[in-house]
């Protein structure tokens, strides 16, 4: 079993603020990751700046509603319209949340934490085979923020991705700010975290910024990445090498030359980092 | 011990309890034992950050899906309005595109609004012209083409109409509280009066207007597939002969002008293909729907 992702270099959020630019043809950037669950639908502008983003560079579909830890049945309709979007944009790659959204056919439209027990290890790990099974392909698992922590789980939270990752042979998307940011509401070393996960499934690295709020950290994307958050992807880019990384910024989100100008920063500090971790070695 | 469907219940239950009342009143004591409580944060208050997080959410969707509802009733009215609604109808699709599909029902029913009678129209008109946003897409019967087609041929003429085209038929002139640059003030005033709009989409461009009953039955003949002549006859009944034929003809020009008439064939969409353009409507549009779309 092994996974492997093409490397496609540093890449932001297809947002709506910025489709004036992708429509013109002056969005320049490495890639685009696209929310799938907003071009699930018929037709419009969306899908038309989708498809022009798609003619100028790669694209990966990220989803936030596949629920892959929800003990509801996986939704066939939705399914489907993955499915068929994924035909439609021929993604470099699709990938979801490692958590659960709904229940008894309710959903709450958020990334809820799990328990890292057995038993949720081997419903997930079913649910992630049969995702690749209806797709034909291997999806990429993405570590959530999280605000509480379960008394019975049996393990922590990189093992459970890891177990996960490994069992139902599936990539990792590393999200490194939201470890950061469950480190901070959790008291665990968001460094072990990183050192950790298995480098040889890590396809892609989320990176984003946060808010404090007084008693904890919220997974805000709504400005800079943190200095400690760059600590971690320079950890993460010296444990796993160059691996294709995108910058999220969904609130307050900036004109389009500060979100590229990030995306920049991400470029350079993988090239110090690798370059620095090539002369030590 | 929970299962973890039971704790996945007693979670979604405990954060979809009305944000009015405390997170600790709807809690599960049996969810709440297996939540760490640690550092500043207890178990409740961890729970509380996704209860926050779930209102919030929800209700930022549906303001942004029913924005002249949401500057009729104000902020804090709007956000009560939501959340009942969101506690009466909790989404039940994967996407946040769907979280209002039954906002108008509800505004209509349950959740009407002493002295605001037509905010359920509102709301029809906001989710009608979304609904037209995200329709599928056609390629649109342009001028130059309908003017090609000989007179001889108008007779047999049938036309078609571009999925995003909705025709919506409410009891208040809502549109007039669109147009309005004050909605508040506007709905002070606002009568009950039998309304019928079309919706559609030009581009990537939302629009609607109100149609007068000639132009209502012209549509609704040429929506259940009548051909021209028979659209002409229908007219008659309401206008002379003469003017029946000429209404007709200046709505279907109207109507290609305003793009809701879709090409049919291989040979017409080659035709409209080369000729595409931009035409300016002949009346009053709505304005531009700018749709918000959120990810994590």
């Amino acid at each position: 079993m092994a996974f492997s992702v093409p490397y496609l270099g540093h890449g932001v959020g297809l947002r709506t603020t910025h489709f004036p630019h992708v429509l013109a043809g002056t969005a320049r950037v490495d890639w685009f990751e696209a929310i799938s669950e907003n071009f699930m639908i018929d037709g419009g502008r969306p899908l038309a700046v989708l498809e022009r983003a798609r003619a100028s560079c790669p694209v990966v579909l990220h989803g936030v509603s596949l629920s892959l830890g929800s003990t509801d049945p996986l939704s066939e309709p939705y399914l489907r319209a993955l499915r068929a979007l994924v035909e439609r944009v021929a993604p470099a790659w699709v990938s979801d949340h490692l958590c659960w959204g709904s229940v008894g056919g309710r959903y709450a439209h958020d990334l809820l934490p799990l328990p890292y027990t057995k038993e949720a290890l081997d419903h997930v790990v079913e649910r992630v085979r049969t995702v690749q099974d209806r797709l034909g392909r291997q999806i990429l698992i993405e570590n959530v923020s999280s605000y509480l922590t379960f008394t019975h789980s049996a393990m922590p939270e990189w093992e459970f991705l890891a177990a996960v990752a490994e069992r139902a042979d599936c990539g990792i998307l590393l999200d490194v700010n939201n470890v950061y940011v469950s480190a901070a509401n959790h008291g665990f070393d968001a460094e072990r975290y990183i050192l950790a996960v298995p480098a040889d499934r890590v396809g892609q690295i989320h990176l984003a910024g946060h808010s404090h709020k007084g008693t904890h950290l919220l997974d805000t994307h709504d400005g800079h990445v943190a200095p400690a958050v760059w600590d971690l992807y320079r950890l993460a880019v010296r444990r796993c090498g160059q691996v294709s990384t995108l910058v999220e910024w969904d609130d307050r989100i900036p004109e389009w030359d500060v979100l590229c100008a990030e995306a920049e920063r991400a470029r350079l500090v993988e090239a110090e980092t690798l370059e620095a971790h090539a002369v030590s070695a | 011990m929970l299962s973890l469907r039971d704790l996945q219940a007693g979670f979604l239950r405990t954060i979809a309890t009305a944000p009015a009342s405390s997170v600790l009143a709807g809690v599960d004591p049996a969810l709440l034992e297996l939540v760490e409580g640690r550092g500043p944060l207890g178990a409740a208050d961890r729970l509380g950050v996704y209860a926050e997080m779930y209102w919030a959410r929800l209700v930022d969707v549906l303001r942004d899906d029913f924005p002249r509802v949401a500057t009729i009733l104000g902020s804090s009215r709007f956000t009560a309005l939501s959340c009942a609604y969101l506690t009466r109808r909790p989404s039940t699709r994967p996407s946040v595109r769907w979280v209002g599909s039954e906002f108008a029902d509800f505004l209509a029913r349950d959740g009407a609004v002493e002295g605001l009678p037509f905010l359920a129209d509102v709301a029809r008109l906001e989710w009608t012209r979304l609904a037209a946003f995200d329709a599928a897409d056609a390629a649109p019967l342009r001028v130059e083409s309908l003017r090609a087609i000989p007179p001889s041929e108008w007779s047999r003429l049938t036309f078609h109409t571009v999925p995003a085209l909705h025709v919506l038929r409410v009891a208040w002139p809502v549109h007039e509280l669109w147009a309005a640059d004050d909605a508040q003030a506007v709905a002070t005033a606002l009568r009950p009066a039998a309304t019928v709009l079309r919706v559609w989409r030009d581009g990537f461009t939302v629009y609607h207007s109100c149609m007068d009953p000639v132009e209502d039955a012209a549509l609704e003949r040429l929506l259940a597939g009548a051909s021209f002549v028979a659209m002409c006859a229908r007219l008659e009944a309401m206008l002379s002969p003469a003017a029946a034929v000429r209404e007709a003809a200046a709505l279907i020009l109207r109507w290609v002008e305003d793009g809701i008439l879709a090409v049919t064939s291989r040979e017409e969409g080659r035709r409209a293909a080369g000729c595409r353009g931009r035409h300016a409507p002949s009346h009053r549009r709505g304005r531009v729907t700018i749709r918000r779309w959120r990810g994590r």
